[in-house]
């Protein structure tokens, strides 16, 4: 099979089946639930059993990639059906594939026109893998849209109490990113025109425009600030970061269970992989031109959102700002550069640290999400005051529990240390205050966990409604937190993968920034030397 | 060599995890672990006085300069805090096979929980779960020995938090514990959030204490000298190219984390808490290991001269508010368990005195006899508190002496310990007393001070300790007189009978090692003598401080009983301020735990009222245009419309005559016109 096959393959299966599924028997929802779990089934060993083999056997082109695609697709307008993998983005396309097969394993509990529900899960999780392989702009908006739609319908139809207003506030919020990044796509084509072969989508193109390694073209620095702002606010949104995070406690409070997985686990680390890969190497004069806005919304989210997490009584809720406040550490490490210093150690620590950030609350936040929809199916309510001895009526349920959420919590040895720590340490060369103010996160976390943890696992007995429905985990329950609790363990044990695969992705992005704004120093110079002499 | 203690400890620290299930596998992990230390001492003791050992295990990270590994540094310090922890963890260990019975049954009835409908609590036996805690804490603790880089060592230390929180939290079901683990977990995190900018400082302060290379030249962890004189050699060298207020800055952020994991003040509040915990807990982790980690981490900085005189001055003032506030807390404190608790606190002070005087080998020295008789204290506490069914108030207790004379005599033995008597010898002996193992490593402690106050011209450095070393022979005498003296006060304690042989035998090891430990110390007299001169008799000042606490609280415990504990009651409503430790933890509990949800509610509110509410008025401004839009639409553009549609028929009428109504036309027309637009294309676009 040829890269182009395989990643095509990868990529389309859901929706292929999406499309099979609707031949089935809307009746027979056992067939249909076996076929779209085998689907996803399927992603996870095409990608663990071939993609990540050849990704490891090939060596990466010029520009950094692997298993690369590029065929036409509408080649009078540069656009391309271009694909490809690097360190960045192989984590999070395994990761989409893993978590994407969790929350279908989890949907067993959906029977309402459970036909539909499939279809749009498995359209929505081609959408996911598409925007991670996507190397053409244009390809990687149109996956970015594919999201959007199923992912409305998800929440919009099968959701809770409130779930119109959730689901349109989410539509909405997510619409604004995706126009202003139509803009900036735009821009970027239109601006790309004097290179050799045309104006193009083609993202490794139009990076070295932005690295300066083109000579004909450039980016100027205004329409790089106008660019890198808009989209700024794109992927702010999808992270979120505070301001733009409205949308993400009503979406994950509404959406059922297997959903919230989904938008916690992969679709929030759509905006933190598109800052890395469309936003940083594309406008650096721009990204260094708004550093300081972006490390200082991303300790802000920390601090934000688990203030507010401290002070929440429902427990998707709860969780729901604590993926605020953990994704805040994403921005802070993928902001903190100072273009002045030449060295980028520090910025590759704190960028190494957000990608593993987003690997961690990968795997934390479908746990936690997955463990409060767990409680949900069986006493119907979320409020945290009229709960408690979880741990003694449920034993396996508050260990794995407590685990999972220490995971989240950032105790070493367990997954979301190192997403954490890295960050913050590294922030210090950016500013002292910030690695001040993010360290001060650390309490809070500490504090909003454990005051949840005592309210919901710890005393002697449970205190909420329907105390009687509290059985033991099913077999598939116990399996998928059990998976969730294994891959904290070893991540946080052994964080290596991640790191060695990721390094070199974020050490390419980080020189290639770093030269864009050397390279514009140095023309800028040049410019004025002509001016001068002329 | 280096081969040789990486099989040994890497084995050992995989023996600690697996022990899940049953007390006796745990007690085999940890009899394990001292065998292999012991091992280690007696092999390489030697060599270890004057090298170090060293390794990476893996490296977790590297970013060009910066490189994260885990690794192993092995050198005589750690072989004596490692050998230190595994003999007293032995001991808790082996005690706790017996303390922990009751928990060996199908159903526990926990009357201190909160009850239930239907009566007391009623849960299944958590025997094994204890063990397993048990056995985790001390790999995390041995974890944090032998860590070869400052991260790694941040690492273990939240590790060993982690397990604390468990512990403490072992009986969830009542109220008090659960609250107190989560309180020490939180507090533990204030200081690791120092920790944590401390590490960021080194770092930036091109402290390379995150690397685990071997080349100790590289590792700032492993140049760690054994000749004490190298110190301040090795502090001018880093201060004078190191930027003082970073490294001021780093060293107070790491301190920040002492001071949460040692309960220094101002963080002390939630040691004596953590006494909801079982005792073989709390004499294992809260008073001899965990604990002093702070106390070893900060000699660790210490003797690599990473703490500036600024540093230093900051350490020492903190300790002696906290001997001052330990001490005087437990003097009126009727619990047993929160008298050793505050002791434990107090004593911490005195060894993190030592260091900030620069003497961190007194500190070390006082940190490993203080272990000894604390865990001594605690478990002879643990044996009342068993023999008692579970009393632990004085006001309860007495007159056991009869009852256990066996635990009320090593109980003896740690309280002359704790209180630094001695007798003179009149130079039959070096130092020319003789005393227990207490006595020695408070007198190298004040001779530090003493020292200190001297340099810096600030006399309370010596006053404060040596005054607090009375007290505390105050509280401790009284401790034992309100035990073990005088009349049984309760049945509880009429019906104590003498612990079993499983409880008495570490009572008896560890009061052998409480004994004879001081004898062993570093030998400090001559050279503070040669400094000081002989202006002051350190040692028989500390003595008459003693032998005064001591006295007083004979007098009034010793004879009459507890009666006369009611002399505390002239303190008023000081007194229940001082029994709960001051109010520290209601203070913070208002200013920061109280604000910090109020400023989340608020924030919540901003959430939903301001940005929330923006959007909604953005979505009906949206909506207002669009009605207005619609509007007109329908009247204005569409009665234009109507009006030109009467002329549009007319017109429409003309175009009706190429409309042939033919469908060969009309793909010709179709043809031709996509034909068109198609040039169209390709010419004007590129």
């Amino acid at each position: 099979m040829t890269d182009a096959a395989l990643l095509s393959l990868v990529v389309f299966l859901p929706a292929l089946s999406a499309g099979a599924i609707v031949a089935f028997d809307g009746e027979n929802r056992g067939a249909i639930r076996r076929f779209a779990n085998l689907t996803t089934l399927a992603v996870v060993g095409l990608l663990f059993g071939l993609v990540l083999p050849r990704y490891l056997a090939q060596s990466p082109d010029e520009a950094g990639y692997r298993l690369v695609v590029d065929l036409p697709w509408v080649p009078g307008w540069g656009i391309g059906y271009r694909l490809g993998l690097d360190g960045l983005s192989l984590p999070l396309l395994l990761l989409t594939g893993v978590v994407s097969h969790l929350a279908m394993w989890a949907s067993a509990g959906i029977t309402k026109q459970t036909k539909g529900y499939l279809i749009l899960f498995l359209l929505l999780e081609t959408g996911m893998l598409g925007s991670f392989v996507a190397l053409d702009f244009l390809l990687f908006y149109v996956f970015f849209e594919v999201m959007l739609l199923p992912m409305y319908f998800l929440i919009g139809l099968w959701g809770g109490p409130r779930k119109e207003y959730a689901a349109i506030k989410f539509f909405l919020y997510t619409l604004v990113g995706s126009v202003l990044m139509l803009i900036v796509m735009l821009m970027a084509y239109a601006g790309s025109s004097g290179v050799a072969g045309g104006a193009t989508f083609d993202l490794p193109t139009l990076t070295a425009i932005g690295s300066g390694r083109v000579d004909t073209v450039e980016f100027s620095g205004k329409v790089q600030c106008w660019a890198f702002a808009m989209l700024l606010i794109a992927f702010l949104i999808k992270l979120p970061a505070v301001p733009f995070h409205t949308w993400l406690p009503d979406a994950h409070v509404e959406a059922p269970t297997p959903v919230s997985m989904i938008l916690a686990g992969v679709l929030l680390k759509v905006g933190g992989y598109g800052l890395l890969r469309i936003a940083y190497p594309l406008f650096p004069l721009g990204a260094a031109y708004f550093a300081d806005v972006v490390v200082w919304l991303g300790v802000v989210s920390i601090l934000y959102g688990a203030f507010v997490a401290l002070a929440q009584t429902d427990f998707k809720r709860l969780v729901a700002y604590s993926s605020v406040s953990h994704m805040g550490y994403v921005l802070l490490g993928i902001g903190i550069w100072s273009p002045a210093a030449a060295d980028t150690a520090a910025w590759q620590m704190g960028m190494n640290g957000a990608v593993f950030q987003m690997i961690g609350h990968g795997i934390t936040s479908v746990g936690m999400f997955f463990l409060v929809g767990v409680l949900y199916d069986r006493v119907k309510h979320r409020d945290m005051r009229e709960m408690g001895g979880l741990l003694t009526v449920m034993p396996r349920y508050g260990g794995l529990s407590i685990g999972i959420f220490f995971a989240a919590m950032g105790l070493p040895g367990l997954c979301g240390f190192w997403g954490e720590v890295f960050p913050v340490l590294a922030a210090w060369s950016f500013s002292p205050w910030a690695t001040v103010l993010a360290a001060t996160g650390v309490i809070l976390t500490a504090g909003y966990m454990l005051f949840a943890v005592q309210r919901i696992y710890l005393g002697p007995r449970y205190i909420g409604p329907r105390g009687e429905q509290l059985v033991p985990m099913t077999a598939s329950e116990k399996w998928i937190a059990g998976l969730v609790m294994t891959a904290a363990v070893v991540f946080g044990v052994y964080p290596r993968p991640v790191f060695d695969v990721a390094g070199p992705a974020v050490a390419r992005i980080t020189a290639d920034a770093q030269t864009g704004v050397e390279t514009a120093e140095v023309r800028k110079v040049a410019r004025a030397e002509n001016e001068a002499t002329q | 060599m280096g081969g040789f203690a990486w099989n040994l400890f890497g084995g050992w620290s995989a023996r600690d995890r697996t022990s899940r299930f049953a007390g006796f596998v745990s007690v085999g992990a940890i009899a394990t672990s001292l065998a292999c230390v012991l091992a280690a001492k007696f092999l390489a003791g030697d060599r270890l006085e004057h090298d170090v050992l060293s390794g990476t295990y893996f490296e977790v990270a590297g970013f060009e300069a910066y490189r994260f590994g885990f690794g192993y540094l092995i050198d005589d310090v750690t072989l004596t805090m490692a050998l230190l922890v595994a003999q007293v963890a032995a001991c808790v260990h082996v005690f706790a096979l017996s303390y922990m019975d009751d928990e060996l049954v199908e159903e526990y009835v926990d009357h201190e929980a909160e009850h239930t409908p239907d009566g007391a609590l009623r849960r299944f036996g958590r025997y094994d779960r204890f063990f397993a805690f048990l056995s985790l804490f001390c790999f995390a603790m041995f974890g944090l020995l032998l860590s070869g880089s400052l991260l790694q060592t941040f690492v273990f230390w939240e590790l060993v938090g982690a397990t604390s929180y468990f512990l403490i939290g072992f009986y969830n079901e009542r109220p008090e514990a659960r609250s107190a683990a989560t309180n020490a977990f939180v507090v533990n995190r204030v200081g690791d959030a120092g920790f944590l900018i401390g590490l960021a400082a080194f770092g930036a302060a091109g402290v390379d204490l995150m690397s685990a290379t071997p080349e100790p030249a590289v590792t700032a962890f492993a140049s760690i000298s054994a000749d004490p004189h190298d110190h301040a050699e090795q502090r001018h060298e880093w201060q004078a190219y190191k930027p003082p207020t970073l490294l001021t800055i780093a060293a107070l952020g790491v301190f920040a984390g002492c001071v949460g994991k040692s309960a220094q003040f101002p963080l002390q509040a939630w040691l004596p808490r953590a006494m909801a915990g079982p005792t073989p807990v709390s004499a294992l982790v809260h008073s001899a290991t965990m604990v002093a980690a702070g106390v070893y981490l900060m000699a660790r900085l210490a003797s690599l001269g990473l703490l500036t005189p600024m540093a230093e001055a900051v350490v020492t003032a903190g300790a002696a508010a906290t001997i001052v506030i330990g001490a005087v807390c437990a003097c009126v404190q009727t619990d047993l368990k929160a008298v050793l608790a505050y002791s434990t606190i107090s004593q911490l002070g005195y060894m993190l005195l030592a260091i900030g005087c620069g003497d961190p080998d007194a500190g070390m020295f006082h940190l490993v006899t203080h272990a000894f008789f604390k865990s001594l204290l605690f478990l002879g506490a643990g044996a009342v508190i068993h023999a008692c069914h579970h009393e632990q108030e004085m006001t309860r207790l007495g007159g056991l002496r009869l009852k256990m004379p066996l635990t009320a005599g090593a109980m003896l033995v740690g309280t002359l310990a704790i209180s630094g008597l001695a007798l003179p010898t009149f130079g039959l002996t070096a130092s020319g007393w003789l005393g227990l193992s207490g006595f020695y490593s408070k007198d190298t402690i004040l001779e530090a001070a003493h020292q200190a106050a001297e340099v810096r011209e600030a006399s309370w450095i010596f006053w404060v300790p040596l005054v607090s070393a009375g007290v505390t022979a105050f509280y401790m005498v009284r401790m034992w007189c309100g035990t073990f003296l005088g009349r049984t006060r309760s049945d509880d304690a009429g019906h104590a009978h003498e612990a079993d042989w499983l409880m008495l035998v570490p009572l008896g090891v560890l009061a052998t090692f409480a004994v004879f430990a001081g004898w062993f110390g570093p030998d400090h007299h001559g050279a503070a003598e040669h400094a000081v001169g002989e202006t002051l008799d350190v040692p028989t000042l500390g003595v008459i401080a003693a032998f005064a606490g001591a006295g007083i609280a004979t007098a009034l415990y010793g004879f009459g009983g507890w009666g006369t504990d009611k002399v505390f009651d002239a303190l008023g409503p000081f007194r229940s301020s001082l029994t709960w430790g001051l109010g520290f933890d209601c203070l913070y509990r208002k200013a920061f735990v109280l604000p910090g949800r109020a400023v989340g509610w608020v924030l919540g509110l901003f959430d939903r009222s301001v940005i929330d509410g923006l959007l909604h008025r953005v979505a009906e401004l949206g909506l207002a245009v669009a009605m207005l839009d619609r509007a007109i639409d329908e009247k204005l553009i569409d009665g234009a419309v109507d009006g030109v549609a009467a002329s549009a028929r007319s017109l429409g009428r003309a175009a009706a005559v190429p409309q042939t109504g033919r469908l060969r036309q009309y793909v010709v027309f179709l043809a031709v016109g996509v034909t068109g637009a198609a040039l169209l294309v390709t010419f004007w676009l590129p």
